[in-house]
This record gives C-alpha cells, structure tokens and sequence, in this order.
C-alpha cells in the first residue's frame, strides 16, 4: 500500500510561501484586514527604495505578512494609509 | 521573469513562522484564500525545509560542504574568514528550483525554493484542499532535488537516505526487511528469515482494517499453501506442521516499543491474533491474521531481489542472512561485508562447501548488481589492511 507523503512523517517544514494576485495593488488595504483578522499584522516593501513601512499592526499579534511593491506609487496615490493607521 | 507578472501584480509574502502558521489556518479549515476574493490567485513562490540537528558522532560538515560542492557542480559557496562554507547555495536563483544548505548554531538548514510553473501547479492543489497531494509532491520534489545535488555518502544526509529508502518502490516479489539491530544476534537465523519471508509475502494483501486503542491493524486472510508455494517449500506434511509452528510463535516475538518522553510510551504486538484454520480434516489450511499496519505499509528501507526470497539449503540461507545483515545497517550507503568473518565459520567444513559457499557470495552480490540494489563499486580490504578498488567480482578459490 503506497500512502502520500506528509510533511509531518519526514520533518520537512514550509519556510516560505508567496501569493501572487494580479491587479490587485488597489486592494492593499482590503487584504491586510482580512488577514488581520486571522491574527497578521502587515507591512509594505518597496523594492524600489528598499523600504518598509507598517500598515496594520496590532503588537499581540506575532506573525506578520509583507505586501512587496515595485515601487512607492501605491503610497502617494493612496495616502489614505497614513491617515487611517498613523 | 515571473509569470503572469505586471505593475499591478501584488505580491503578498509570508515568510518562515508566518508561513507555517498561514499553512495551518489553511490546512485545519480556519481560513480558505478564496475568503479574498480574486480572480487568478496564484502561488508565486514555496520554501520548504529540513532540520538536521548535529550529532555528538558526527564526522567534519565542513569536508560534507566541500564535497556537495564538487558534486553539485553548479554550487556557490559564501565563506567564512576561514574560508569554512557558510551557505551553499546549488543552481540559479531565476531558476524554477534552487537549493540552499545553511549552517545554523547546531544543525544544518536543508532548502528547497520552489517557484514559476512548479509553484503554481502547487498552488492549485493548495487552493483546491488536496493537501495530502500538496505535501506528497512538495516532498519528493524536496528529496530529488537534493539527492541529485548534494554528496551523499556522509551522516549530514542520513535523513535523506531513510527517506529515500523508505519511498522507494518495491517489487511485489522482492523479500524486504527493516534496519536490523540487536534483533538479528538474539534470533534463530530459520525463524528470522521466515520472518522476512512473511512480511514480505504480506505486505501485497489487503485486508479488513480495525483501530485498537490507537493503534491500527488489518487482518488478512490467506492460504498456507501459497506461502509455502511463494518461499518455494514443499508442501508436504512435515512442512506444513513447520509452517503452522512459525505462525503459533509469531506471538512470542518481542513487542514494538515505542518511548515519547519519560512518562509516556506505547507497546504494541506485531500480529495480536493468529487463527490457522482447517474446515474439513483433508481441506486447506486457512491463516487469518492480524498484521500491525506499519508492517503493511510498504514503507520497509531495504529490499533484495526475487533469489532472496527463498533459500537452497543452510548454507545459502546463512549466505543470504550475512548479506542482509551487512546490507541493512543504519543510514549509510556505504555497507560493509566481513568476507573472512563469515568464512571463517565454516574452516572446518570441506573444501567443496567452502568454494559452494563463496560462490554464493559472488552470485548473490551479482544478482544485487543486476537487481540495481546495489552498484557494482567495491573497495577490498586485505590482511594487510590495503585498499584496491574493484568493479566486478571474480571468484577466487
């Protein structure tokens, strides 16, 4: 009898996993709230610039996700996050 | 170039702990992705890990690194002041696959990172729940890639090496046995081959399956006169009482003990009920018997060719038991075969036995080479303790 293989029998852990959603960039906000829901704080990476920024983020909280953009455009054409999570 | 890439591509990164814990949520029904309501979701990327923690008895990871590296041919090693191997990273980054050996405090970091096509094949099974399949390709996927790529030949992939033991396929009438320790000298070598013989005629029944206090059995249901036919014994009444006798001790064979922590353990039978049953005085005889699962589950590291499953006579049978017991020692793939040991055994016996017994040696091992057990590499250790490499086998009387 030949049974699939588990993670958990051989030791083997997952260390990373990436969602990729096309036009979505909009949605920013939307998605860290539902995560946040499920116990994930999230921030923002800018590869452009290399930089972070926190924009949802409870400190009880201990697993965070990273929303990566290619570029800062996303902050100064919705700078709405400043003003909800400042 | 990732797939299906634009500037409105969002890209939402979990990584280690957050990883595992979205996986969770995922995998226990707590949260499902379609809860975000989109369109050509995708998995853009998967990194998948094995720990191995040192050992006191550990040989140089260091000289396991410099190795990997030759073998791998495409590796790039991060060094430090010492120019000892940090990191070895094996293939390109771009590429679907890539593959990293990290040095942590006190263990080494096995990685596989799994991205483009793969990864989102894995994606769907991910989103749709088939997450048996999930892990099932993640982690053989996992295994070729380092089995390909790394040096093996070391206790840093002992895990590797069990698993790909335990996973690899089994032909129905190979004879196959478990990692054999202080079993083997306490046993009769008659009743420990039989033993090998049963479980490997078993494993291809299937059977009704009941859970006793945790512990999962299945009861199959077949004639005495196939297995006897199977280990090639004739079915005559003296066998046939034989045969009857090994399945009214199989009961007395020591328990599995498994231990969890120092207040916890759990020991179970191998086989809790054996009925033999004859319906009418010259009818068959009939075994029904209940088989611990695990023994069922085909998951055995080692298995020999079809000639091992039987034996011509007690010099064959002690020929075929060395060659097992040398084989099916720990994780290593490098196995070692007392040759004069065994020999010596028999120094009092006729010349005539003794050329017999080393023939079968030889045809034995062939018969491993041919059967792809083992490859046909062998290093000879005179008396004078020197070392010569050989490809083939030549008997010498």
């Amino acid at each position: 009898m030949q049974e699939l293989i588990n993670f958990k029998d051989q030791n083997l852990n997952l260390d990373y996993l990436t969602l990729n959603i096309p036009n979505s960039v909009g949605r920013i906000l939307e998605f860290a709230e539902i995560f946040f829901r499920y116990g994930f704080n999230s921030k923002v990476f800018y590869v452009e610039t290399n930089k972070s920024q926190i924009i949802l983020e409870d400190k009880k909280l201990s697993h965070t996700l990273t929303f990566r953009l290619e570029s800062d455009s996303w902050l100064e054409q919705r700078n709405i996050v400043y003003s909800i999570f400042r | 170039m990732i797939l299906g890439w634009n500037k409105e591509t969002l890209f939402i990164q979990f990584s280690g702990d957050n990883s595992r814990y979205l996986y969770f949520l995922i995998t226990n029904g707590s949260f499902f992705i379609s809860q975000l309501n989109c369109q050509n979701i995708k998995i853009g990327r998967i990194d998948i890990q094995y720990i191995r923690t040192n050992k006191t008895n550990d040989t140089d990871v260091n000289e396991f690194l410099e190795k990997s590296l030759q073998v791998s041919k495409d590796g790039i090693p991060q060094r430090d002041e010492n120019d000892n191997i940090q990191t070895l990273a094996i293939g390109k980054r771009e590429n679907a696959y890539y593959i990293r050996i990290y040095k942590m405090d006190s263990a080494l970091k096995f990685e596989l990172e799994i991205k483009k096509r793969p990864a989102q094949h894995l994606g769907l099974l991910l989103l749709n729940g088939s997450y048996q399949e999930f892990e099932d390709y993640i982690s053989k996927s996992f295994v070729k890639h380092f089995w390909k790529s790394i040096f093996l030949e070391t206790c840093f992939t002992d895990w590797l090496n069990y698993f790909l033991r335990a996973h690899s396929s089994k032909p129905q009438k190979h004879l196959v046995t478990s990692y054999l320790q202080e079993y083997f000298a306490t046993s009769e070598n008659l009743k420990f081959y039989r033993l090998l013989q049963f479980i490997s005629f078993v494993r291809i029944y299937s059977g009704k399956k009941e859970i006793v206090n945790g512990q999962s059995y299945i009861t199959v249901q077949f004639r005495l006169l196939d297995f006897m036919k199977t280990v090639n014994c004739q079915a005559n009444s003296y066998q046939r009482q034989q045969f009857l006798q090994f399945f009214n001790q199989l009961q007395s064979l020591p328990p599995f003990r498994e231990k969890f922590a120092d207040r916890k353990f759990r020991q179970l039978l191998f086989f809790p009920v054996v009925n033999a049953i004859q319906e009418t005085k010259r009818g068959p005889w009939i075994i029904q018997i209940s088989v611990a699962e695990h023994l069922m589950k085909d998951a055995y590291p080692f298995h020999l060719p079809p000639s091992f499953f039987t034996y011509s006579n007690t010099m064959n049978l002690d020929v075929k038991l060395s060659i097992i017991q040398a084989l099916a020692q720990e994780y290593s793939i490098q196995k070692i075969y007392y040759v004069q040991s065994f020999l010596n055994q028999f120094v009092k016996r006729r010349h005539s036995i003794q050329a017999n017994i080393k023939r079968d040696i030889i045809h034995e091992f062939q018969n491993l080479i041919k059967f792809k057990i083992i490859e046909s590499r062998f290093l000879f250790q005179g008396k004078d303790n020197q070392l010569f490499r050989k490809i083939f086998l030549k008997l010498k009387i």
